[in-house]
């Protein structure tokens, strides 16, 4: 199976100029919000196939590789050298303040905050107020080595919120988020030779979330308000450089340098039981793509090399014979097929520490 | 780790300039907020990539050198996984920095080079956050020698590692 055969491009864009480097829903309709290396970003809407002119969002001009949303009011737009803060109250209108310092990911939480991972810097915490003035948080230094790469919101349905952080080497790191004031606590696990690259929040009104590590271990976290160690397993079959995992309550999708690993029902059989997990083998598709994110629950977004994004219905991915894509990439790009393969949990030795940082205050 | 005390010149200089090399306290276990080379980095393997980053001449008849520096001058080094092009660069620093950079030294002044980071810290108002990233002309030339895949590129310029 190709991944055309499953993945359309719901948006045309230019060949020439600007090469999208982020693409996320669009919060304010059907579409999909599209950001370009040049700093700018661009909203598509679905139900019309209109897609805005570019609108200048990073000083840097750096390209976008996060954006988050709260409501249909306030955005934020992460690069490599700085996050950027819009209050779009009336169309035309808008106000922004910008972090001047760069950022991996930033998400938006249940209460209305961003949170930024500012790499060995920690974290940038902001509650958009409007105008042109913002006030910041930024946690202070320490020489705990702690290094901020990505992160996830959760909440569950009484409003208590959790953040869960991908540590690199520190492993992965839960917290319970208070707000953006005050000392952020963080409880990290790891254990030798973890390096976790990404995490993900599994479902709405759930604290759950999963972690992957740049040698394809998988850590399933029940609760990231508690300081319980996660669930390990190593996810066998997957080859290329770890980039990012993905999850819907029911499936779970991981994007390496190779292309894309689908497991279908996989979330529900981490949850239960304590022995191994048996799962049909994944779905594979070669793909040169950058980053994936999943929209809705629904559908899969791949931002591809080569300035496409490419979207897919979920349901209709693993509505295909099983045997079309169940295959494992073999040097060469040729492809052999996969057994139905066993996923052992397995218990490492956890090393665990609780790191409070305090947060400095700023405005800009 | 090779813990530098002091200022300590590498016996052997680059290929195609002579250029000489200083491994420096500051980026040897010195200075919590300094860029510091991964632990267990042997000298002669840093001076691997800047000698790498000033651009060995590869055997004739082949006459393109390999540098890769920016407008400046700067020189930047990196080590591709298992030694093999487009399967990913290797973790040079202790904050999982995957490039070196070594900026431009004006006559006979040794250079010296430093894991920089993926993601710019936090700049004072006024400075623009431009310190420390290299500009995206190095990752262009590093796809354009073959060394990284247009989506490595790609995710180096969005602060990704690869």
């Amino acid at each position: 199976m190709k991944l055309s055969d499953v993945f359309t491009a719901p948006v045309a864009l230019p060949v020439i100029g600007a090469d999208v480097t982020w693409a996320g829903p669009n919060p304010a309709a059907d579409g999909l919000c599209i950001g370009f290396d040049d700093g700018t970003i661009r909203f598509f809407e679905a139900s019309n196939n209109y897609l805005s002119q570019p609108q200048k969002i990073s000083p840097s001009g750096e390209a976008i590789n996060s954006a988050a949303a709260v409501a249909k009011l306030d955005f934020a737009f992460s690069t490599r050298s700085d996050v950027t803060f819009i209050r779009a109250a009336i169309p035309g209108q808008t106000s922004r303040s910008v972090y001047r310092g760069g950022a991996h990911d930033v998400v938006a939480t249940r209460s209305g905050s961003f949170v930024a991972a500012l790499g060995m810097k920690g974290l940038l915490l902001v509650h958009p107020e409007g105008g042109d003035q913002q006030t910041m948080y930024v946690t202070d230094a320490q020489a705990d080595d702690l290094y901020f790469y990505r992160l996830a919101a959760l909440s569950d349905a009484s409003g208590k919120e959790a953040l869960v952080f991908a540590n690199r080497r520190g492993g992965v790191g839960v917290s319970e988020f208070l707000g953006v004031a005050g000392q952020q606590h963080v409880h990290t696990m790891t254990f030798k030779g973890l390096d976790v690259v990404d995490v993900c929040a599994v479902a709405h009104d759930s604290l759950s979330a999963v972690a992957i590590s740049s040698g394809a271990e998988i850590l399933w976290i029940k609760d990231a308000s508690r300081q319980e160690d996660p669930v390990a397993m190593k996810l066998q079959g997957v080859g290329g450089t770890i980039y990012r995992v993905q999850a819907t309550p029911q499936h779970l999708f991981v994007l390496s340098s190779d292309g894309v690993y689908a497991w279908e029902q996989l979330i529900p059989r981490l949850t239960d039981g304590d022995g191994p997990v048996s799962t049909d083998a994944p779905l594979v598709l070669p793909a040169e793509a950058i980053d994936m994110s999943v929209y809705g629950n629904e559908r899969l977004l791949l931002v591809m090399a080569k300035n496409t994004v490419m979207q897919a219905d979920i349901r209709a991915l693993f509505s295909r014979p099983r045997s079309e894509g169940s295959a494992s990439f073999l040097a060469g790009h040729r492809y052999a097929p996969l057994p139905q393969i066993e996923f052992q949990r397995f218990a490492p030795v956890w090393h665990r520490s609780d790191i409070v940082r305090s947060t400095m205050v700023g405005a800009a | 780790m090779p813990f530098v005390q002091n200022d300590t010149v590498h016996e052997v200089v680059t290929v195609r300039r002579g250029l000489s090399y200083v491994f420096t306290p500051k980026h040897h276990g010195g200075g919590a907020n300094s860029s510091q080379w991964l632990p267990g980095l042997p000298f002669a393997e840093e001076f691997a990539i800047f000698d790498r980053a000033d651009g060995i001449i590869p055997e004739p008849p082949e006459a393109d050198d390999r540098q890769v520096a920016d407008a400046k001058g700067n020189l930047y080094g990196y080590m591709l996984a298992r030694g093999v092009a487009l399967s990913g660069l290797t973790e040079i620093g202790t904050w999982h920095q995957q490039l070196a950079e070594f900026p431009a030294q004006e006559g006979n002044v040794a250079w010296h080079g430093y894991p920089i980071w993926p993601i710019a810290p936090s700049a004072p108002q006024g400075t623009r956050g431009d310190r420390c990233r290299p500009e995206r002309a190095v990752f262009d030339r590093m796809f354009a020698l073959g060394d990284i895949t247009l989506a490595q590129r790609k995710r180096l310029m969005k602060g990704d590692s690869i």
